[in-house]
């Protein structure tokens, strides 16, 4: 503290001083101690957090008061912390604990150190630890400032402003930002209106003294009508203690016609749209969202139940006049009820950008440990997807980018000689596709090498030679979501760890997603995820099989075909069937879900035909039942487990469906083999 | 913001200075303060009703009062000081919480307040601005 110059003390003083705060300073930890291990699960968490607070407080104040800057810097920082805290931008855990505990030690460490002269403990090493515990745990949303308020004046404090310009007063309009050291901002704020009113006449303070929005703004605005010059009124505007910067300029009769206000700050966009026109956004609770889309889910089946006894109303009962206006009503509901169902679905779309903002750090560190040099381009942040999604696909995207940093992109010096430029770049973007939301992450890196891929498969006894042969190095690519497959030649500690692919994989499919890889050898690679716009209700068309009820998702079936039973061939022991030009594995789903009963022996049969990625697949069912719209319900069932079912629905009538997923018949179908 | 010369604001008069607070260290280090700006303490004093006598024996021209004692005290103490001299110049001392007790002392004319624990730099600032008004 050079200004301590000022004060010049004697070293007598400065020794009592030290002794005093030393007493005191040791009490404050103590109590520091105490609280830090009480604040998991305390109930008036506010207040521990205000007592804690003080305690770093005090320590501040009285650590820079004795010179101890390492320690006043520290405590200061240790206040961010708990702001932190309060402002909720890090979770009350067992870190936190831990990492207050730390901090008491360090002080305690610092200040027996000052007083017997020994070295002090490595302060700054705590500081940086708190920043980033701050950064990590609040995806470093301290960073964000608020925005100035806007000054708009009424009609009345414009009628004001003209009488004081008659009066000879010149008005100005002032920001004054609060001081750092200004920790009781109501407080100050009335400080600045009393010295204001001294100074002139206030036409409006913005926030205004009494309201609550006081605490939590950085800049007072004023607009204040006065005698003096401006220079004069700046600087009277500096109170110690409260005020810490001064923005004053005088208010231009023409340009106060056009707008309040003429600062250079003013002309910040992005400061003043946020402000001026509330976009009349609330914040709800996402576990209220998911409540009213579950009631909403059962109102689908509540009327599909209606529709169902609508048309049995009308076989009983023909020639009942109130049939008609029961129809009407009907289709009434329906209609409302599909407006409702869209309404709920678009309030639970939020931007990706939540997914996407974690991934500037999440690159920069593993870059820096991996000591590549890697930039980050975020495409589409703004897209809308599923709440649901924005839940589930952080950690799987996080595993791909860990994957494109580690062993897609090369090192600066096997960039270089590979003529390629030093800073490899990996894209994420995300962007909508007719019904479909697209995410990709693309890297510029060194590509899969699929014959790589072979001979690991092989070598890991997850294909046998003779079937590698049928492989094209196209469909190898996807060995890297099989179980237990990593082509890194060792195991490296950024990617090495947690998740692979198959689980990535696993995950996605689970909300109805897909994951595609492509990859050119020394050009890159890129993966494409595709998940359905909405989570929770799907468009199927529902069928029966092996005496079961079943749906298939609309946008998965190519087409259904009627075939007759003796155009059933069979290769290798397996059913196929031919249309047109095509071979096309055949699956009986009583027989891969060893349902036991078997398909009726008719002479004709239904196959829908399902595809993924050209690869057809065709499913023999017994009997067609209709196309319905079906809320998912999650189901404990089995069959989950499976992965042939990817969930369940009920329909009016009561009849319980399993909703089957297409990549698995597929795989279970061996599509594979047959693609064109 | 720049500390001015202290010649400026002081102008060689010796400021008579009462501080009560109820902590030993920060009666030191507000003392310290007043001297290294060329004030006298003429008196300190530990609670509010310590504070209000010597107040009216020693009419000092200024009185750096800690709000934030217990049960009050300071606040009583302000408010009997300015119910019987309304020239009386406080400046209030407050620990980090009592914001509503800081109100309360600047609605009763207390005229700036100083945030525990002192610091010495901003609270010579903050002394030497409510001096400015004395001169």
């Amino acid at each position: 503290m050079d200004d301590l110059s000022l004060l010049q003390l004697s070293e007598d003083d400065v020794k009592s001083l030290k002794e005093t705060f030393y007493q005191q300073s040791t009490e404050l930890i103590e109590a520091l101690i105490n609280e830090s291990l009480s604040i998991e699960g305390c109930k008036d968490i506010d207040s521990k957090l205000k007592t804690i607070k003080r305690i770093f407080h005090t320590l501040k104040g009285d650590s820079a008061s004795i010179g101890l800057k390492e320690l006043s810097r520290l405590t200061h920082k240790a206040e961010d912390l708990i702001q932190a805290i309060e402002n909720k931008l890090i979770d009350i855990d067992n870190n936190l604990t831990d990492l207050l505990l730390k901090v008491a030690d360090c002080i305690k460490e610092t200040i027996e150190a000052s007083m017997t002269g020994k070295d002090a403990p490595m302060v700054s090493v705590i500081i940086d630890t708190i920043d980033e515990f701050i950064k990590t745990s609040g995806d470093g949303q301290l960073d964000n400032v608020e925005p100035a308020l806007f000054l708009s004046l009424s009609e009345y404090e414009k009628l004001l402003v003209s009488e004081y310009r008659r009066q000879g007063k010149a008005v100005y309009s002032g920001r004054l930002s609060f001081s750092k050291d200004c920790q009781m901002r109501s407080a100050g704020a009335i400080i600045i209106s009393q010295q204001l009113t001294s100074l002139g006449d206030i036409v409006k303070m913005s926030p205004n003294l009494d309201s609550k929005e006081i605490e939590s703004v950085d800049v007072i605005e004023i607009i204040l009508a006065s005698r003096m010059s401006k220079e004069e009124v700046k600087n009277l505007c500096n109170i110690p203690g409260v005020v810490g910067d001064v923005i004053m300029d005088e208010l231009r009769e023409e340009a106060f016609a056009i707008t309040p206000r003429d600062t250079s700050e003013a002309q910040d966009p992005s400061a003043t749209t946020a402000t001026i026109s509330p976009t009349g956004t609330i914040r709800v609770e996402s576990e209220k969202m998911d409540r009213i889309m579950d009631l909403v889910g059962e109102l689908v089946i509540g009327r599909s139940m209606i529709a169902q006894l609508v048309s049995e109303f009308e076989e009983r009962f023909p020639r009942e006049e109130m049939l008609a206006r029961f129809s009407y009503a009907n289709s009434f509901i329906e209609r409302s009820l599909s407006d409702l169902q869209e309404s709920v679905m678009k309030v639970r779309m939020v931007p990706i950008g939540r997914v996407f903002k974690r991934f500037p750090r999440v690159v920069r560190d593993l870059a820096k440990a991996s000591n590549k040099d890697i930039k980050l381009v975020i495409h589409g942040e703004d897209t809308e997807v599923d709440k649901g999604l924005v839940d589930v696909i952080g950690e799987p995207l996080i595993h791909i980018v860990r994957n494109a940093v580690d062993h897609g992109i090369e090192t600066v010096e096997e960039r270089e000689s590979s003529g390629k430029g030093r800073q490899g770049t990996i894209m994420l973007e995300a962007y909508h596709q007719g019904n479909d939301i697209i995410i990709e992450v693309k890297d510029d890196g060194i590509g899969i090498d699929p014959k790589r891929l072979k001979e690991k498969a092989v070598e890991k006894g997850l294909i046998s030679k003779n079937e590698l042969e049928k492989v094209d190095d196209k469909a190898a690519i996807d060995f890297i979501f099989l179980p237990g497959f990593s082509t890194a030649k060792v195991i490296s500690e950024v990617s090495g760890r947690g998740i692979g692919m198959d689980v990535v994989k696993t995950v996605v499919e689970g909300v109805r997603g897909t994951i595609q890889v492509k990859s050119g050898v020394g050009s890159g690679t890129i993966f494409i995820l595709r998940f359905p716009l909405t989570l929770a209700i799907i468009r199927a068309i529902l069928f029966n099989a092996g005496g079961r009820l079943f749906a298939i998702p609309i946008g998965s079936v190519k087409e259904i075909v009627r075939v007759f039973t003796k155009d059933v061939e069979s290769v290798a022991g397996k059913e196929v069937l031919r249309i047109r030009e095509n071979v096309i594995p055949l699956v009986r789903l009583e027989e891969v879900m060893n349902l036991g009963k078997k398909g009726g022996m008719r002479d004709k049969l239904f196959v829908i035909i399902v595809s993924r990625d050209d690869r057809d697949t065709g499913i023999i069912v017994n009997s067609m039942v209709g196309e319905e719209e079906l809320f998912i319900k999650a189901i404990n069932d089995h069959w989950v487990n499976t992965k042939i079912v990817g969930g369940a629905s009920i329909l009016g009538d009561g009849k319980v469906v399993l909703i089957l997923n297409v990549d698995a018949i597929i795989k279970k179908a061996g599509g594979k083999d047959s693609r064109r | 913001m720049q500390m001015k010369n202290k010649e400026d604001t002081i102008a060689g008069q010796k400021y008579r200075f009462l501080i009560v607070d109820d902590s030993v260290f920060a009666r030191k280090n507000a003392a310290k303060v007043v001297e290294m700006l060329g004030g006298i303490v003429v008196g300190e004093a530990a609670t509010g009703k310590e504070g209000v006598e010597q107040y009216f024996k020693l009419k000092p021209d200024i009185v750096i009062l800690d709000v934030s004692m217990p049960e009050m005290e300071g606040l009583e103490a302000l408010a009997k000081m300015r119910e019987k001299d309304k020239e009386a110049k406080v400046i209030i001392v407050s620990s980090l919480g009592y914001q509503e007790l800081v109100k309360k002392a600047l609605s009763l004319g207390a005229k700036h307040f100083i945030s525990k624990p002192f610091e010495p730099q901003k609270a010579a600032e903050i002394i030497q601005f409510v001096l400015k008004e004395i001169k």
